[in-house]
């Protein structure tokens, strides 16, 4: 008995030990972001983990173009007051790319959930192939899309076009909540004379909270943290057009400002984590409903 | 309908001569891409030379946009008509080569030519010359490294000319010495010195097709001894720590934070850094020398250059008036305004040779100044090719024992070593 309880207890601190060393994985980089932003100096790279002194300057200073802060040390200001641009940029790409991307996903998802058609399986088949090719093996050819055709390289406006427009291939989450609602209240509906149209947009949609923001929630994720589509379409030479995940690079890797902008980097990216946190933490009850729901029938 | 075509193409084309001819600047606005720090410049320059122009039609008109060295040629590369594309930019001789092979960059001729050649360093001017050809317009040979150090620590200043007595004075003290030996940029360091197999001991070239041959005397005996003797000599430095390698990151944190670092390897860029930490405390030499045998090899480095280049892509008449204004921007006062503003090392000669230059010039331009003796053109010297193989002859002399060996693990000699380098070097499509 007495060997069984010392086995539980001996269990016990070793899957604690395994879970706090994990979690310092976890945790430390964030920490870490988050103290030097509130660093001073400002410059090269911090290799202590507390700063020596704490300070707002960094914040104050990624909003120059409002708070009027310079910066004293770098020689080189072409990122001064840009900040607030490209976080706005973003913010736009985000939400239109989010809004467009749900209806899409939503109206896939309902359309394949409840209506029987021809192509339905084949459909559902060449989605999933097509699924498993990353997507940024299209940038290239989205690049001269963009370009040639619409005319909106170097725009940020092309992103919102390539997050939301492949964006209905992700429909299988809310397709599997879909279906957990019974048909019967479709039918009821048809008797009492309602189209598909209105059971999708008044007897599903209401009924279907946790999924729609379940689907929203990544849907603002994704374009708001993407690097590599964003930069390769919108390019270095087009600074007003940034996103906050290229501004945030060229803080740290431009030779010339690389030793400047440090810790100004890490204040952006706190303020960059702070919209998504707080969607998160306001929408979290949903969020986990929306995934288990979406997941009882695959 | 064909026929008013053809008539109307002939009319534009026409006008578009003349307007090309007329001497002056005619109102054509360029797009310039070059780093931030260099539109301080380009405005002083500009607005000195506009500002003496009676004519309008002479005066500069211009966009300034803001693009890193490095990506103004990768962008360009990728697409030279991007939206937005630059008539003149600025970007690092690696990437001339890459950008003619493209067709991007256009050829300087003529008188141009002959001015650059005359007027110019030697250094800077092969740096944009590719097959005897010149590709652009030195704006100034800031890339190369030396050696930085602490002037805080006793008695380092009589150790700095002979890497054997930095490494030892390091160790002694418990300190250590920073040079990131296996990474191509410094591990032609060595062999590379005048004493040993020379500054132009390795080249390369392109033919018609495209084909880059490499020529190297990296393998011979010479090459093999010098590289035995520092394979001896770091090895033992690095396995107990004396001997640092790593980027700007370490140093910063190393020399200026901890102070372990008493001295490191590295370029102009670490400047403000170093200063503002270190202070008065702050040193540069050239690199030191080496001894086999009582004779001292001087470590050589690369240099490189910044090149302002003409973009293929863009209308004649933009390129012209780009070639103008490069010209203009790469002249002495142009280049003595550079170093007043950016602390850029001028590269025409006369410009060097000026009290305000040589009265102010900080101690890392005055070191490299030093050093660029022992200069060779990185962007002859090495393209893409070559950095695997820079990497592993440095990454051999700090780990000798465990690197000198075939693809069946049996130990080879340092002759057998390059040798097998240097083929994959020449013999790679």
């Amino acid at each position: 008995m007495k060997s069984l309880k010392t086995g539980r207890i001996l269990s016990n601190v070793a899957i604690y030990a395994i879970l706090i060393i994990m979690s310092c994985f976890w945790l430390l980089p964030i920490v870490w972001i988050i103290l030097q932003s509130f660093g001073t100096g400002g410059i090269g790279v911090r290799t202590k983990l507390i700063p020596d002194s704490f300070t707002l300057d960094n914040y104050i200073w990624l909003f120059s173009n409002f708070t009027g802060v310079t910066n004293p040390i770098a020689e080189n200001h072409s990122y001064e007051g840009m900040f607030f641009g490209w976080f706005m940029n973003t913010l736009i790409v985000a939400i239109l790319s989010c809004l467009i991307s749900t209806l899409f996903v939503l109206g896939t998802a309902y359309a394949l959930s409840r209506f029987r058609f021809k192509a339905r399986a084949i459909f559902m088949r060449v989605n999933l192939i097509i699924g498993m090719f990353p997507g940024f093996l299209s940038m290239i050819i989205m690049y001269w899309v963009m370009k040639e055709i619409f005319h909106l390289q170097g725009n940020y406006m092309s992103l919102v076009i390539i997050y939301s427009a492949g964006a209905g291939g992700g429909y299988y989450i809310a397709k599997g909540f879909f279906d957990t609602i019974s048909k019967n209240i479709d039918e009821a509906a048809m008797i009492d004379g309602a189209s598909k149209s209105q059971i999708f947009w008044q007897i599903i949609l209401p009924l279907a909270k946790p999924i729609i923001v379940y689907t929203v929630l990544t849907s603002f994720m994704g374009p708001w943290g993407d690097y590599i589509t964003s930069s390769y379409i919108i390019g270095f030479q087009n600074a007003s057009n940034w996103t906050v995940a290229i501004g945030l690079y060229k803080f740290v890797s431009d030779n010339d400002t690389s030793m400047s902008y440090y810790t100004q980097f890490a204040a952006g990216a706190v303020i960059v984590a702070l919209p998504i946190t707080i969607l998160f933490f306001a929408l979290q009850k949903y969020y986990v409903s929306g995934v288990t729901g979406g997941a009882v029938k695959g | 309908m064909k026929k008013l075509l053809t008539l109307g193409t002939a009319l534009l084309s026409t006008l578009a001569l003349v307007a090309c001819n007329n001497g002056g600047n005619g109102g054509t606005k360029i797009t310039i891409w070059a780093t931030a720090a260099e539109e301080a410049v380009v405005k002083a320059v500009v607005d000195d030379y506009n500002a003496k122009q009676t004519d309008n039609s002479k005066k500069f008109d211009y966009e300034f946009v803001p693009v890193a060295e490095g990506d103004a040629g990768t962008t360009l590369a990728k697409d030279p008509t991007v939206d937005g594309a630059p008539a003149l930019f600025l970007c690092a001789d690696d990437h001339i080569s890459n950008l003619q092979s493209l067709n991007i960059v256009s050829e300087v001729v003529g008188t141009r030519k002959d001015k650059i050649v005359s007027e110019l360093t030697e250094v800077s001017v092969m740096g944009a010359t590719l097959n005897d050809k010149l590709y652009g317009f030195p704006v100034t040979s800031d890339n190369g490294y030396f050696l930085w150090y602490n002037k805080g620590i006793e008695g380092i200043e009589d150790k700095i000319d002979s890497l054997e007595d930095l490494l030892a004075f390091a160790k002694e003290q418990g300190k250590s010495v920073l040079m990131d030996v296996p990474n191509g940029f410094y591990a032609n360091s060595f062999i590379m010195s005048p004493q040993a197999n020379g500054l132009d001991s390795l080249y390369w070239t392109k033919d018609a097709d495209g084909k880059v041959s490499y020529t190297s005397t990296w393998d011979n005996d010479t090459g093999a001894k010098v590289s035995e003797y520092i394979g001896g000599l770091l090895t033992p430095y690095y396995a107990d720590g004396t001997l640092q390698i790593g980027s700007n990151d370490v140093i910063t944190a190393n020399m200026t934070e901890d102070g372990s670092l008493i001295a490191a390897v590295s370029g102009t860029w670490m400047e403000s850094q170093l200063l503002i930490n270190l202070g008065d405390e702050l040193g540069a030499a050239k690199l030191p020398s080496y001894h086999i045998d009582d004779t001292a090899y001087q470590m050589a480095s690369f240099s490189g250059s910044k090149i302002y280049c003409l973009n293929k892509t863009r209308p004649v008449a933009e390129q012209k008036v780009a070639a103008d204004l490069a010209e203009l921007l790469i002249s002495k006062e142009a280049q003595l305004k550079r170093f007043e503003i950016r602390k850029s090392i001028p590269c025409n000669k006369e410009a060097l040779e000026e009290d305000s230059y040589k009265n102010n010039v900080s101690i890392g331009a005055a070191a490299l100044a030093e050093q660029n003796e022992f200069g060779c053109v990185q962007a002859k010297t090495a393209e893409g090719r070559y950095w695997d193989i820079g990497k592993a002859i440095g990454q051999a002399y700090i780990e000798q024992d465990s690197q000198l060996v075939d693809a069946d693990g049996n130990q080879i000699t340092w002759k057998q070593f390059l040798e097998t380098q240097m083929n994959i070097l020449r013999l790679a499509q």
